[in-house]
């Protein structure tokens, strides 16, 4: 009557679970070892599009279905959707680092972080920070002369635009259903005063926010622009009560059709040929007034 | 004896001065006026109406004073339809998608409610509260696999008398609220009956009620008229909770009245959460007015009210 048998057990079960220990460790460092990919993780389109432009696309190997620009990206392993991330997938990779855009994928990114894996956030809303941001990129990824190149042509491309002849337009920014609208602090509102328009909401108490339809048409927009798919001209001229509406008297309602939504919401180097379309449809004259 | 001829006539003033203010405050002019302010009051008039006078209507029949469209899951079922007559884009269909919700969760609560034939008041209280989480959670999933459609979603989740019409669907709008109204008008008729249920189906029965088919048109009438409300509305709580306990107080417990007055306060009631819903905003910041989504009211004036109760019957 002791406590034999009960250590015999004991003594078993430790060898047994050092073995297993040894094996794992074993298991874990080769398996470090092999999976030393050093590659980018990107989350973000804007990321994506910048990091394609200063020419480390072949650095990147994972993506969110979102990334569809350049094309070739689309051919890329995804690891979720813009807003529906598998972080597993994305540790998975070990990537040198995660190129995500806040706030969306802030939980994303704290998480990442605890793990030790190193992040790199974007949030742009000027053109001064897409300046500075694919500087920054060029810096991380060793290719600063690539990056620095291309900013400084952003830079003089920028210095060039004016605001354009005429009067400048309020425009009412619609980026989602339901007057989702965006304040000019924005980068598509940066874009809109850069051509010379005037944001109908520029005082809204955050970067995006919902409005009421009776606020829209109280301050009516001259020009409505669309960033989003799935409306047209006809629905949004359809809307009741909104036909006394200057945008709508006129016509001045640019939706998809006009210009594609990924260009006018993303910051990329692409946004140069944003401010252009832009800058032509903000100026182009009233179908009324061409008499 | 006073008071009770006094109350209609205060009554009546104060809902007139909340109309009126509803109409005319902060407004730029008359075309703001007819094309936003007079459909908003409509659709909130018609969705006060319908969930108090229902609500005065399920206390009665379910004889159980904690019951309403929203506490029984009615509103998360009509909710649930019109989300997805709302992603099939069938936007002339989804009054139809939340009539056949609320039908759909009306029938799955009287299911799990029934023990022995009979309706049992906590089981009725516990399966429409589980089976309006059940159906809450679906519309959170659906809203979370079609992101492009979340604003809409947020709106029929949290309230919103503020929809986007066209000329064409704001007619049938004011169709289908004419239909409303005369089928609000075919649930008093009932009251008598009513009144007769809530002193048990027993003793209805032996009063010449048959209970059974009584029961089934209400359901089947009130459940279109959650559907019509919540497919425009959203989910509005509280209303049909409080105000037939309100209308109780101040002028008795006869069920035809309670429920013609319930649905006139509850009108009312709405109108001046709505009031506050859009105008409060602009207390807190100074730019554009912010709403806060009427479901948020609601709750707000609701929840402490739905305490009170609770603790007075104890």
């Amino acid at each position: 009557m002791g406590f034999a048998p009960f250590f015999k057990i004991m003594k078993r079960s430790l060898i047994l679970s050092g073995i297993l220990m040894v094996v794992l460790l074993f298991f874990f460092l080769f398996s470090k070892v092999k999976n030393r990919a050093q590659g980018y993780v990107v989350t973000s389109p804007e990321a994506a599009e910048i990091l394609a432009a200063i020419g480390v696309e072949d650095k990147i190997v994972a993506v969110t279905s979102e990334c569809d620009y350049p094309p070739s990206l689309q051919d890329k392993p995804t690891v979720g959707s813009f807003s529906q991330i598998s972080i597993e997938k994305v540790i998975a990779w070990n990537p040198k680092i995660v190129f995500a855009t806040v706030p969306t994928q802030q939980a994303m990114i704290s998480d990442l972080e605890k793990l030790g894996i190193t992040t790199e956030t974007v949030y742009i809303r000027t053109f001064d920070d897409l300046i500075k941001t694919i500087r920054r990129f060029g810096v991380l990824t060793k290719r600063n002369d690539v990056a620095n190149q291309l900013a400084d042509d952003l830079q003089q491309f920028i210095e060039t635009v004016d605001i354009g002849p005429g009067p400048r337009p309020w425009v009412y920014i619609e980026i989602g259903d339901q007057f989702w609208t965006a304040s000019d602090r924005t980068f598509v509102g940066e874009m809109v005063k850069l051509v010379g328009g005037r944001v109908l909401f520029h005082d809204l108490p955050n970067d995006y926010g919902k409005v009421s339809q009776e606020d829209v048409v109280m301050r009516n927009p001259d020009v409505i622009l669309i960033t989003y798919p799935g409306v047209t001209r006809e629905d949004v001229m359809n809307r009741r009560g909104w036909q006394d509406v200057t945008a709508c008297k006129t016509g001045r309602i640019y939706t998809a059709e006009d210009i594609d939504p990924d260009l006018i919401v993303r910051a990329t180097p692409r946004s140069r040929e944003a401010v252009v379309i832009l800058g032509e449809l903000l100026h182009r004259l009233p179908d009324n007034e061409n008499q | 004896m006073k008071t009770s001829k006094l109350a209609p006539i205060v009554f009546l003033i104060s809902s007139i001065a909340m109309i009126a203010l509803y109409l005319g405050y902060d407004v730029a002019d008359s075309s703001a006026i007819l094309n936003f302010r007079l459909p908003r009051l409509l659709l909130a008039f018609l969705t006060g109406f319908v969930l108090s006078g229902v609500g005065s209507t399920y206390q009665a029949m379910l004889n159980n004073p904690l019951a309403e469209p929203y506490t029984l899951g009615t509103s998360a079922g009509a909710a649930l339809g019109s989300t997805i007559g709302v992603i099939l884009n069938l936007w002339w269909f989804v009054p139809l998608f939340g009539f056949l919700g609320a039908l759909v969760s009306m029938l799955a609560v009287w299911i799990l409610a029934r023990s022995g034939g009979f309706l049992d008041k906590t089981r009725l209280l516990l399966s429409g509260i589980v089976s309006g989480m059940f159906f809450t959670a679906v519309i959170s999933l659906l809203m979370y696999l079609n992101q492009q459609k979340l604003g809409s979603i947020i709106n029929i989740l949290l309230g919103n008398l503020e929809p986007v019409f066209t000329q064409s669907e704001w007619q049938f709008f004011i169709g289908v609220a004419g239909v409303s109204f005369i089928l609000m008008f075919y649930l008093f008729a009932h009251a008598n009956h009513l009144a007769a249920m809530t002193s048990g189906d027993l003793v209805a029965s032996s009063l010449g009620v048959d209970v059974k088919k009584v029961r089934i048109r209400l359901f089947v009438v009130s459940s279109i008229l959650i559907g019509i409300v919540v497919s425009y509305a959203g989910i509005i709580g509280f209303i049909g909770l409080i105000v037939p306990h309100i209308t109780r107080m101040l002028f008795g417990v006869n069920q035809r009245r309670n429920m013609i007055t319930s649905a006139f306060l509850g009108a009312v009631l709405l109108i001046f959460c709505d009031f506050i819903a859009k105008h409060v905003g602009k207390l807190i910041y100074s730019g554009v007015a912010i709403e806060i989504p009427v479901g948020v009211i609601t709750a707000f004036f609701g929840a402490p009210f739905f305490l009170w109760i609770m603790m007075r019957k104890r």
